[in-house]
């Protein structure tokens, strides 16, 4: 398929979503009326509605979800191999760790970029030490086991965390949090999270053809001008501020770093670089549509965007892996 | 004019010496083959040439500059390095394969011109791959992947070309073939260091041979000079026979066992 169509059908399909994703709801909104009234009467109800509780969750849907397919691409790319992603080697569990030491002391309250900073570098010393503990040059399996090992440590201090809650209700905080939600969050969370993700983005800026050289192994990138160890910490850094800025604002949101990259990589011939912006964009209509979804199933307690896209999530995970056994027999 | 020279080049790795003071120097328009017993150092020392080793002590020389004051992007237009075997991770076409080879010479958010579509089309109909085009790099063949890897590296444009074994893979007309292009691409300013396995074709067609053996350079200089009875003998364990009808051939007869 063409790129440029790719591209183009992808930003009206992460339109759609986004301008559904502002109308749809518990309550039904005359958007019309609301979009006009955001102009000339901002208190009244619809428009409060609107600017106060759609439009921030679409915009850390749209966020968020552009985040966790482009990191999720990046690391496939730069690790060849499909079966990476960001929460399975740590990042996203880092951080989430992270952030709940935070929330479990309190310490959100001592300054407002007290819980992304903290989460950015959660996710930026699992990443890390998922790397020291595989070695250089580490193949993918002793890479995904580093990942697998780091992932039980912060999920086993998390439940420390959650057992030792002062009490009931703190506990339902943490647990919910944990689990990956963008309901009840306002403009504030998103201006919070913004400044972090397009940091984490910028820095992935340019690494596209530096990631297609890599398809013919890091020597023979390096012999085409690529410095490998310096895209690996790009890249690494990159995530950390992005996904961790993410998961700072939406708790652990899984699979759809894995997910995107896997359905788009045949669309884009494989092109790792190419790959990019085509992920974020899949990523972002991932996770609007998952959001839009939760809000349409009727159950009587809301479910949360993240167990929905793990539900979707885990199953194709578990066909990746049925797959790539067929290959290899 | 020497285009590259290697200077007092040892290279150690965990106590190991794998190259021992080293004198390479390549002139251009020359061919030159680097030969030996498996194990030798040829393919680190062809790393150390291309640069992405840096040697334990010496130094590597590109015309008139120290190798290690070039920028990566700079060394990358000048040096191309052919893999041994060569992977390929991601099952992109052949025609965007070999477009690889033109990163040195773009810029981050520089789209391909129709200067560098040429040299890919160019490099494509030498290595004689133009039916493959569309197909799947992860699925041809070792000699076909072997050609592809080499038009990669042909598209490049590079002054100098370092090929690692590039025609262990191929069946004898495809090793002719590549030899020619090999000996076609290494004229007036340009040089090739090729590594080769293969005696009788070595021969033929390089201008110069290095013989290495344990990361020491045994012997050097013209066909008849290093392809000796008493080097075969010291550095393969081998005796040949030997002779020049047409072209020149080397055929190992009999295996001397160590002593």
């Amino acid at each position: 398929m063409n790129y440029r169509i790719l591209l183009t059908s992808l930003s009206l399909l992460v339109f759609c979503l986004f301008c559904l994703s502002l109308v749809l709801g518990r309550d039904p909104l005359p958007i019309w009326q609301a979009a006009n009234e955001v102009f000339t009467d901002r208190s009244s109800v619809f428009a409060i509605i609107l600017t106060e509780i759609r439009l921030p969750r679409a915009l850390i849907a749209l966020f968020a979800g552009a985040t966790l397919g482009l990191c999720g691409a990046a690391m496939q790319g730069l690790l060849r191999n499909p079966l990476a992603s960001p929460d399975l080697i740590g990042s996203s569990s880092g951080a989430a760790l992270a952030a709940v030491i935070i929330l479990y002391f309190g310490w959100q309250g001592v300054s407002l970029q007290m819980l992304p900073l903290s989460a950015m570098l959660g996710s930026l010393l699992a990443t890390a030490l998922v790397f020291a503990l595989a070695g250089r040059d580490a193949s993918i399996t002793t890479l995904i086991l580093a990942g697998v090992a780091v992932n039980a440590l912060a999920t086993s201090a998390m439940s420390l965390l959650l057992n030792l809650a002062p009490s009931p209700y703190a506990m339902r905080e943490l647990v919910l949090w944990t689990m990956g939600d963008i309901t009840d969050r306002s403009m504030d969370d998103f201006w919070l999270m913004l400044p972090f993700t397009l940091f984490g983005w910028a820095l992935m800026l340019g690494v596209g053809k530096q990631l297609n050289a890599l398809t013919l192994g890091e020597e023979t990138a390096t012999s085409l001008g690529v410095n490998p160890s310096w895209i690996r910490w790009r890249i690494f850094i990159a995530i950390a501020f992005a996904v961790g800025a993410t998961v700072a604002t939406t708790g652990m949101i899984g699979f759809i770093g894995l997910v995107v990259p896997h359905l788009l990589r045949p669309l884009v011939n494989y092109e790792p670089g190419r790959l990019l912006p085509a992920a974020a964009l899949g990523g972002a209509a991932m996770l609007l549509a998952a959001d839009i979804g939760v809000r349409l199933i009727p159950t009587d307690a809301a479910i949360k965007v993240g167990v929905l896209t793990a539900l979707v999530g885990a199953p194709f995970f578990l066909y990746l892996i049925l797959r790539s056994r067929k290959e290899h027999l | 004019m020497s285009l590259l020279t290697a200077t007092g080049v040892s290279y150690q790795r965990k106590q190991q010496l794998l190259l021992n003071n080293v004198q390479l120097e390549l002139q251009a328009g020359e061919l030159l083959g680097l030969i030996g017993p498996n194990g030798a150092g040829k393919s680190t020392l062809l790393k150390i040439l291309a640069g992405l080793q840096k040697p334990t002590r010496g130094s590597i020389q590109f015309q008139t500059r120290a190798l290690h004051q070039f920028s990566p992007q700079e060394r990358s237009q000048k040096l191309a390095w052919l893999a041994q075997g060569g992977t390929i991770h991601w099952p992109l076409t052949v025609e965007r394969l070999v477009a690889l080879g033109r990163l040195p010479h773009l810029a981050a958010w520089q789209s391909a011109t129709s200067h560098d579509q040429a040299a890919i089309d160019q490099a494509i109909q030498q290595t004689g791959i133009e039916h493959l085009r569309q197909r799947d790099a992860t699925t041809l063949s070792g000699g076909e992947r072997t050609r592809v890897l080499l038009a990669r590296a042909l598209a490049s444009e590079p002054t100098v070309l370092l090929a690692d074994e590039p025609i262990a893979a191929l069946d004898p007309g495809y090793q002719l073939q590549t030899l020619e292009l090999l000996r076609t691409f290494a004229q007036g300013e340009r040089a090739c260091i090729v590594v080769l396995h293969e005696l009788s074709l070595a021969a033929r067609y390089c201008d110069r041979l290095y013989l290495l053996k344990s990361g020491c350079i045994v012997d050097q200089g013209s066909i008849a000079k290093v392809l000796s009875t008493e080097n075969l003998r010291n550095v393969y364990h081998i005796e040949c026979e030997m002779g020049c009808t047409s072209i020149p051939w080397v055929i190992p007869s009999r295996y001397i066992a160590h002593k």
